[in-house]
Formats: structure tokens, sequence, C-alpha cells
């Protein structure tokens, strides 16, 4: 399903009308993980920022204020649960929201991380579509203005 | 009376002046002399003294005399009677004492004869042998009891006779115990084992001997007393034995209840090894489920991206290999999905969800899910659910993944002919039966059991051809036993089967 629905859609570029797409922040230590969805989704028209621990992700968010964080759990220096509960804390990027993404996939993780006060939690394996679409949703309900990007 | 002295005359004379008494007494003593001579003309006169009681006529009292009379003869007087009479009174009262006095110490003797008759009866009467040694040890004294043991009738045996000696040495040895033992002693006890002259059993006694001290304070008599000790042996015999039995009764016991004791700590032991072996399974599938998972991502997002042209088109038999190595590391997440399902379930990590179920709506919703697979098999495939069924409480996530299973598998092991989906309301144990019926291959009967492990399939070349993971029915039974119910399965080989989950109407918190 998934493989047709991708199929369809293809690679995306840049939206018309010179406005800038929106800001993803990926926040992961597998480099691996990080090229994945840094591949797909720039090939599917995101502007994108990297963190590779929690602590480079508050940086990067203050500064950049990204439209969302996809934030992985287990990180050094400051776990994805910590990093999350600073950022909801923070009135900069409360506003900014969060798809945890975890290899963890016990209840109470996904439970942590609710509280912790993330959007949404997907347990790995991810597929690029799936948190593309994921992302999309999101977005598009967080601005409820008619014009989007799409 | 021709002649009479003047102690004569006292007796049998009176004046003029006397008083009436005297006179009638002298008269009553002159009566009595003359009976006494006249007795004596019938009778020829002997020179024996007869008595002859009198009166004295000046005390009023009673005197005896001692009468002799003898005839004289005088020719110029003729015949008279010379009469004596020699007042015994004094002599007489004496007598009568003495007499008395005889009378009494016969009594007396009487007495003490029925004294020792009365003693001899109770002693007789005493069921233990008594015997009493004079102070040189010669027996002078045994009761009946004492006779059976010390005594030979005169028909007595050759052997009767020799154990009445025995009995006879071995008591005199003891009584010498006291008499050439330790001086001042009065009483010395023991225990001796006399025999039974009639049977030869040998009797046990306890024998208790006592001094029997004389006016000298000498000792002159000895009394002992034997006591048979057979039945008191007997008892406390009876008694060890209980006693022995009690104490390995009681050892028994506490042996049972130190192993008791032992096996329980043992057990505690095991149950706190195990829950922390249970806890670190857990921990360590929890690791491992994330540490594969993470190349797991990266194999998936990269073929991903490589089929989605992300890094340029692919030729179609470089599309085809990738397509399986997609497959193949699905099925590789499946099975490390339903591994750690399992151990969450084995673990109690399992929590329930309880919500109202509207079961038509869950098993639309399966068949929804399972479309393509049934478009795909070209099996007759329906579902229906009786009308008025109640809402079941249960937890949904859970009944849904229970039925998805069975039916996938119903669908996967059926190539020709039908698959059945039914419901129905068990009333009297408030239970609802969901079965779930094919005309698939079937399992044969010895399978069937096996088939709810883990990593088992009834042809494990099956895994292979139909890309299961031998783990879906593990899951479900455990699954079913977590919402209080149960799977069971009807099977004929080739036939078909019918796997049935029963589940409680309304399953409450645990």
């Amino acid at each position: 399903v998934t493989k047709r629905k991708a199929a369809a859609e293809g690679p995306a570029g840049e939206p018309a009308g010179g406005e800038k797409s929106p800001l993803v922040l990926i926040v992961d230590d597998v480099q691996d993980n990080r090229t994945i969805y840094v591949l797909f989704l720039k090939f599917s028209g995101f502007r994108i920022a990297e963190a590779e621990n929690g602590e480079e992700a508050l940086r990067q968010a203050q500064a950049l204020l990204p439209n969302i964080i996809v934030m992985d759990l287990s990180l050094p220096v400051m776990d994805g649960w910590e990093a999350t509960r600073r950022l909801k804390r923070n009135p900069r990027t409360r506003g900014i929201p969060i798809i945890v993404l975890t290899g963890h996939a016990l209840p109470e993780h996904a439970q942590a991380a609710r509280e912790a006060g993330c959007d949404l939690v997907i347990t790995k394996p991810c597929l690029p579509d799936q948190l593309l679409d994921a992302i999309r949703r999101i977005l598009d309900a967080s601005k409820p203005q008619p014009k989007s990007g799409r | 009376m021709v002649i009479a002295n003047e102690r004569a005359e006292r007796l049998f004379a009176t004046r003029e002046d006397e008083s009436e008494g005297r006179r009638r007494a002298v008269a009553i003593n002159n009566m009595l002399f003359s009976s006494a001579l006249g007795r004596s003309s019938v009778e020829p006169l002997t020179p024996a003294p007869r008595e002859l009681a009198l009166v004295d006529p000046t005390e009023g009292s009673d005197l005896l005399f001692e009468l002799m009379s003898a005839t004289a003869g005088d020719a110029r007087m003729g015949m008279g009677i010379l009469s004596i009479l020699r007042n015994v009174s004094d002599l007489r009262r004496a007598t009568e004492e003495i007499q008395e006095n005889y009378q009494k110490l016969r009594a007396a003797e009487g007495e003490v004869r029925a004294e020792r008759d009365r003693l001899d009866l109770v002693i007789d009467s005493v069921a233990d042998p008594i015997l009493v040694t004079d102070a040189s040890g010669n027996l002078v004294m045994m009761n009946t009891p004492a006779e059976r043991l010390f005594s030979v009738s005169a028909d007595a045996s050759l052997a009767e006779v020799q154990r009445v000696q025995a009995n006879d040495a071995n008591f005199t040895s003891f009584v010498s115990n006291l008499l050439f033992g330790k001086a001042g002693e009065s009483k010395y006890q023991g225990g001796i084992n006399l025999v039974d002259p009639k049977t030869g059993h040998t009797i046990p006694v306890e024998a208790v001997s006592g001094n029997i001290y004389g006016e000298a304070a000498e000792v002159s008599a000895i009394v002992t007393i034997l006591h048979d000790r057979t039945e008191a042996i007997e008892r406390e015999q009876l008694y060890e034995q209980l006693k022995a039995a009690s104490a390995q009764l009681e050892r028994r016991v506490q042996e049972a209840t130190s192993t008791l004791v032992h096996q329980n700590e043992q057990l505690r032991r095991q149950a706190i090894e195990l829950e922390q072996v249970s806890v670190a399974k857990s921990q360590f599938l929890a690791n491992v489920s994330h540490d594969v998972r993470t190349p797991l991502n990266a194999i998936l997002g990269y073929t991903s991206l490589l089929l989605r042209g992300v890094s340029g088109s692919l030729a179609p038999p470089q599309r085809e290999s990738l397509a399986r190595v997609d497959a193949n590391a699905r099925h590789l997440l499946t099975l490390i999905n339903e591994i750690l399902d399992i151990s969450r379930i084995e673990a109690g990590k399992m929590p329930l969800r309880l919500s109202s179920i509207k079961l038509s709506e869950l098993i639309d919703e399966i068949m929804t899910e399972v479309e393509p697979l049934i478009t795909r098999s070209k099996l007759v495939v329906t579902a229906s659910t009786p009308p008025g069924l109640p809402l079941i409480r249960s937890d949904r996530q859970k009944l849904k993944q229970i039925l998805l299973n069975l039916l996938t598998n119903a669908l996967k092991f059926t190539h020709r002919g039908s698959v059945t989906v039914s419901c129905a309301h068990q009333r009297p144990s408030r239970e609802i039966a969901i079965a779930v019926a094919d005309t698939g291959i079937g399992i044969a009967e010895a399978d069937q059991a096996r088939i709810f492990e883990a990593f088992s399939q009834a042809d494990p070349a099956s895994t292979r051809e139909t890309g299961g993971t031998g783990l879906g029915l593990a899951i479900c039974r455990r699954l079913a036993t977590v919402l209080g119910g149960r799977i069971t399965v009807e099977s004929k080989l080739r036939q078909g089967s019918t796997f049935t989950l029963i589940i409680p109407l309304g399953l409450k918190r645990p």
C-alpha cells in the first residue's frame, strides 16, 4: 500500500510561490537514521536541520525555530525525554510540534514520552514515507491557513 | 446342840435381850447347820470337809465355813456328832478372785488369738507374698501367696522343688543384705528375680524388707513384702515403646517440618531468582528489541529510499531483488514484535485496557483489514453475528489481535472452499464463543496440542511457504488467557479446522 502511494506522489521540489518550505529538525544519534530521513524529506521538499543529542537539539531549536522536530529517545548527553520536556517548558519553543521516533517498543516508554509533552510517538522501524505522512498531518493540523505548502 | 464353844454360840445361840434380826439369823444358821448334818445322816459321814454357808448374826454378812463332822460314841452319853466349823470366808473370796482373774486372762488370750487370726487373715488376703524371718534368717511365717513361691506340696515335681529352692536362696541372699548389711539400716529395698515353681516363668519382684525390733531394741524379726513387677515392667516397657514411638514420630515431624521449611526457603529463593531472571529477561528482550530495530530501521529505510527512486531509477531485476530484501526485513520485524509480545505476556507486562466492545463492529473492522488477503484467496469468506448479541467488556486491541491472527491463519492454510466466522452467546456460562472455521489443510490430531507452543507449526516447512513466524497461535493462546478465556481447536487432516475463542462476557480487572 505504502509503495503505491509513494510512487504516485513522486519526488517533490521546492514549493511554488517562493514560500520557504517547512524546516524539520531531525534529532538522532545514529547517522544512518538521519541520512535516510534527511534524504527522503529533502527529496520530499523539506528543509532539514540535524542534531546528534538532546543538548544540540535544544540549541538548534532555539536558534532555528523549526516547524517540527523529529526526536529519538535514546540519545547521548541529554536523552530525548529530557529534551522534549525542556522544549515544551520553554515559551520560545513550546509551540513546535514534536514527533518522538523510538526503537523502544514497550508501552511504558511511549507513555513516558507522551508525559514529557510530545505530540506523537512512532515506534521504529519507521519507513520514510510513514514519517512523511505523520509530519504532513501534524503540520496541516497546526497551520489552519487555507493556503498551505501543498 | 449339846455343847458349843463360844464362837459356835455366837453363831447358833441367842439371849433374851438380843435383837430380832440376830435371833432370826441364828435361827437360819441352826436350820442350815441341822440341814447339813441331816444330809450327812443320809450319806455316810466322811472326814472330807463340806462347805456350809451361814450368816454372821452380828454383821448380817454371809460367811462360809468348812464343816467337818465325826460321829463320836460314849457308853455313858450314847452317840453324838462332833462338828468343827472353820471359817473359810476369806479363802473363798480369794479363790473367787483368782478364778475371776483366770477367766479374764482366758478372755484376753482369746482376744489376742482373735486378733492374730484377724491379722493372719489380713496377711493372707494381701495379694503380695509376705514373709517373716527371725533374727538368724529362718523363715517363721509366710502368707498364702508366699507359700506358692516358697513351699512345696507333697506331690511336687523335682523341677518345682528346685525352683522353690532357687527362690529360697534368692530370698535368703536378699534378706542377708539387711541382716548383715549396714548397722542402723532398718529397711532394705531391691529387685530380685524369682521363678514361678509351677511354670518356671521368671517373676521379677520388688522386695521391701523391714526390721521389727524387740523390747531391748534388738532385731526380733524381719518382714519382707514381695511385689510382682511383671505388669509394672510390661507397662514400663509399653511406656518406653510408646515414648520411643512418640519420639520417633516427633523426630519425623521435625524432620518433615525442617524439610518443609528448607523447601519453602528454597522455593522462596527460587521465586526471587525467577523474578530476577524474569525481570532481567524482560529487560534483555526490551534492549534486544531496541537494538535490533535500529539496524532494521536502516535496512527498511534505505530499501524504501531505493525503491522510491530517491537515489535514481532501478532496473526491474534490481527492483525485484530489493522487493525481496524489503519483504524479508518486514518478516524479521514481525518476528521481533511477536517475540517481544510473548515475553511481555509471560512477564505479566501486558496491561489490560478494558472497554465495551460491539462484536459485530469489531468483526467488520477485521474483515476490512484482511480484505486484500480475501480478494487474493478466491475463497468464500463469510462472517456473521447473531442479532441481539450483548456488548462485551474486554480488551479491544488484544481481542482484535487474536481474531485477526485466527482469520489470517485460516486464509493462509485454506486453498479452496470457505472460511466462516461465527459467534455464539453461551448464556449459562456468560461467555462468547467466536469460531473461525475453514476447509483448509487441517491439523493431525497428534499435532493439535503442539501448535499452540511457541515456534511450532504442524509442518515446519510451511513457515517458509506461508510466511508465518510460528508464534501466532502461541501469542493467541496467551492473549486469550490474559482475557480470561481460552482457544480450542477441532480439526481433521485435509478437511479443515475450526478454532474457537471463548471469552467471558464481562472481564473484570484482576
